[in-house]
């Protein structure tokens, strides 16, 4: 009815729903410019060249590298015995004097961790080890106790820093054990890496202990 | 939901064979919207005096030393929350519904859905701030709702969003009106970034520092993008209506629209954040090309509403809305200039940011919405000869009080981050020295809840005159008896 008569006239735009033609003024076009060309600028200084090791307030990788502190000697030592606190220390103890009851051999003074070199110990950390095994004029595991492949869940770096620990701590400083390094665990690892089963004393003897 | 459809639409016919509708058909249509503003203004009023209760742990940190649920980290994410989700969520889409009806010159289509929506986002937000309250908080600022009020938030979305879509796609044939632009982008912006960030941080949560590049990227999307998104299609939709004039540049609204939704994303993400370099960077890159586009922004309002006659007596909504684009340009230009290092260096971590939040939320956005509720109401309820109570008091009681919250925070906060960065200044002095400013924001605090008090006072009593006037049957007559209100 009246309302379907309206609708048919009320068809024509009102002015308000219209826009003029203008256009953006020169200044504004020159202020998003400028705008734009200090915002890229701003990338280049700050932005750290998408570089997602580079973090605020670095500008750029070279920078970020030369406030990083070279590692130390001293450092493999603390992280190694984060590493040793955490998966090592449970059974041969935060003093290294191992545990005769639990069967668990010392690492303070033990001669194969004091070795010249690290090739028995690597092994031993990444395959495990079955007793039972003489350090130190002792008899320690045997049956049921054996040393499971603790390493095999940790880097070449966190069990060469736990190694240097071990060999520098306790009585075990300043007897001259070189620290281990990646290298000498990624090698091992690789030799090792088809080997099943836990090492015996036996086999480990019958390799050098320093290449 | 199909039967709201025939109503306006025969099956099978193309949207450009729609009748066009007048206004007040239009009107008689939409007075569903009027469940929105209603629930919108409580939530304003519920709100603001949450933030009032959070702001008093400032003044006598005893007061609710033995209630957990009034503490500052449960009183505080709550009031914002009920602001965000509870007014200005309900408040921006009843607008954006009833211009998207109006501009296209058709009927709000999608009445049913529009009820159940409503009813699913006020109960998910009533369960979000009871949750809050009883320490459920997610720790996402701006997304503090744990997700159980969430997922009522999503559904309660869909259906309005739905509405609003089906709404627009009944819009008389021709080239789009500047609103409606706005408009539209609005309707997608949120459920986008409201479901990703909840996905992200609340469903699936990304690890680390990830976190809180997702929660700054939701923070930036919802106050400066969606937020302004609704407000500019306001400001668009009314400065010529205001005017009584055409929009004054068609090409710098659409520059406006199209760095929004190209830049305005990138910014939020503090310049001191530990993450990439380039993740703050980029984004200060994204503030920045924001400038123009902000400024193009008041240029074309400002001008579009120059061309009214200078002589006539303004009207209540004329006094908001203005007052919101202004507010605008402030805000965003205050969020650019704290992005770049040599800024934030100073404002990160003070109360220049919440100062400008609020300048974004409430001296924009709320004030905004505030007129154009002011505007839509009397239209969908018409009472003859009847006039705001204390129309102009409310204005200036909203527009002195978010000055006076404003104001000394952002100064306080400059002052504050300065003091920070000197070393030989005790960390105790900076907080105490804070202290001034915070009691301006808090007297602020008080003067917006009058004024939004007063809006709520308006609506009430602008629905009771018209159910105490009119013969119409509210809401479920409104189809049946088009042209009546006429």
């Amino acid at each position: 009815m009246s309302a379907e008569t309206k609708s048919r006239t009320a068809s024509p735009q009102p002015v308000e729903t219209s826009a003029r033609g203008e256009s953006m003024p020169i200044w504004l076009v020159s202020v998003f410019i400028l705008t734009a060309f200090a915002g890229m600028i701003y990338v280049a200084v700050h932005g750290g060249w998408f570089d997602p090791l580079v973090y605020p307030p670095f500008a750029d990788i070279q920078h970020v590298d030369a406030w990083t502190r070279p590692p130390a000697l001293g450092d493999g030592i603390k992280k190694g015995k984060v590493v040793f606190e955490a998966n090592c220390a449970v059974c041969h103890t935060s003093t290294g004097a191992g545990s005769a009851t639990t069967g668990c051999p010392p690492l303070d003074g033990s001669e194969w961790v004091l070795a010249q070199g690290p090739n028995r110990i690597i092994r031993i950390v990444l395959n495990g080890l079955a007793g039972p095994i003489e350090v130190k004029g002792g008899k320690y595991g045997g049956g049921s106790i054996q040393m499971s492949a603790v390493g095999a869940a940790l880097s070449d770096q966190q069990v060469a820093d736990a190694l240097t620990y071990v060999r520098a701590s306790w009585s075990n400083k300043g007897k001259g054990a070189a620290p281990v390094t990646p290298e000498q665990v990624k090698s091992i690892r690789d030799k090792v890496k088809d080997k099943t089963g836990f090492w015996s004393p036996e086999e480990l003897l019958k390799i050098s202990d320093k290449d | 939901m199909s039967a709201t459809i025939s109503q306006s639409q025969p099956a099978g016919t193309a949207p450009d064979a729609n009748p066009a509708v007048s206004p007040a058909e239009t009107d008689l249509s939409a007075r569903v919207l009027l469940l929105l503003f209603l629930s919108a203004a409580l939530w304003l009023v519920g709100g603001s005096v949450l933030g009032l209760i959070s702001s008093l742990n400032f003044h006598k940190p005893t007061l609710f030393a033995d209630c957990a649920a009034f503490s500052y980290g449960r009183s505080h994410p709550a009031a914002i929350n009920a602001l965000l989700y509870g007014f200005a969520a309900p408040a921006g889409l009843g607008v954006l519904l009833w211009l998207a009806a109006h501009l296209g010159q058709a009927k709000l289509t999608g009445i049913p859905l529009v009820i159940l929506g409503w009813l699913l986002w006020n109960v998910g937000v009533t369960l979000g701030v009871v949750g809050i309250f009883l320490g459920d908080n997610t720790g996402h600022e701006w997304l503090e709702f744990p997700r159980y009020a969430s997922a009522f938030l999503f559904a309660g979305y869909l259906p309005i969003g739905l509405a609003g879509l089906l709404t627009f796609k009944n819009r008389q044939p021709g080239p789009l009106q500047m609103a409606q632009w706005f408009i539209l982008a609005a309707f997608f912006w949120f459920p986008w970034i409201f479901t990703t960030a909840s996905l992200l941080l609340v469903i699936w949560p990304v690890r680390g520092v990830m976190q809180s590049v997702v929660g700054w990227w939701y923070m930036n999307n919802f106050g400066n993008v969606w937020l302004v998104l609704m407000g500019l299609a306001v400001g668009f939709a009314f400065a010529p209506k205001f005017a009584k004039a055409p929009l004054y540049s068609r090409d710098m609204g659409l520059f406006t629209f199209w760095s929004l939704i190209l830049f305005g994303s990138w910014a939020g993400i503090p310049a001191a954040a530990p993450v990439p370099s380039w993740i703050p960077a980029v984004s200060t890159l994204g503030a920045f090309l924001m400038v123009a586009a902000i400024l193009a922004t008041f240029l074309n309002l400002t001008k579009t509403l120059r061309q009214a006659d200078r002589h006539a007596v303004r009207t209540i909504p004329e006094l908001f809305i203005p007052f919101g684009v202004l507010a605008f340009t402030v805000a965003s230009l205050m969020a650019v200039v704290s992005q770049p290092i040599a800024v934030s260096v100073v404002t990160n971590f003070t109360w220049f940011i919440p100062a400008q939040q609020e300048m974004l939320v409430y001296g924009f956005f709320t004030m905004t919405m505030i007129g154009a509720i002011y505007y839509i109401v009397p239209r969908l309820a018409p009472v003859a000869g009847t006039d705001l109570l204390l129309g102009k008091a409310s204005f200036l009681l909203c527009a002195i009080g978010v000055l006076f919250y404003v104001v000394p925070l952002a100064v306080g906060g400059i002052i504050q981050g300065s003091s920070m960065n000197d070393a030989t200044v005790p960390f105790l002095n900076v907080v105490k020295g804070s202290l001034m400013a915070i009691r301006g924001s808090t007297l602020g605090e008080l003067l917006m809840i009058l004024g939004n008090a007063i809006f709520l006072l308006n609506l009430i009593l602008m629905l009771f005159r018209f159910f105490k006037t009119s013969t119409t049957v509210f809401l479920a007559g409104a189809n049946k008896t088009v042209g009546v209100g006429a």
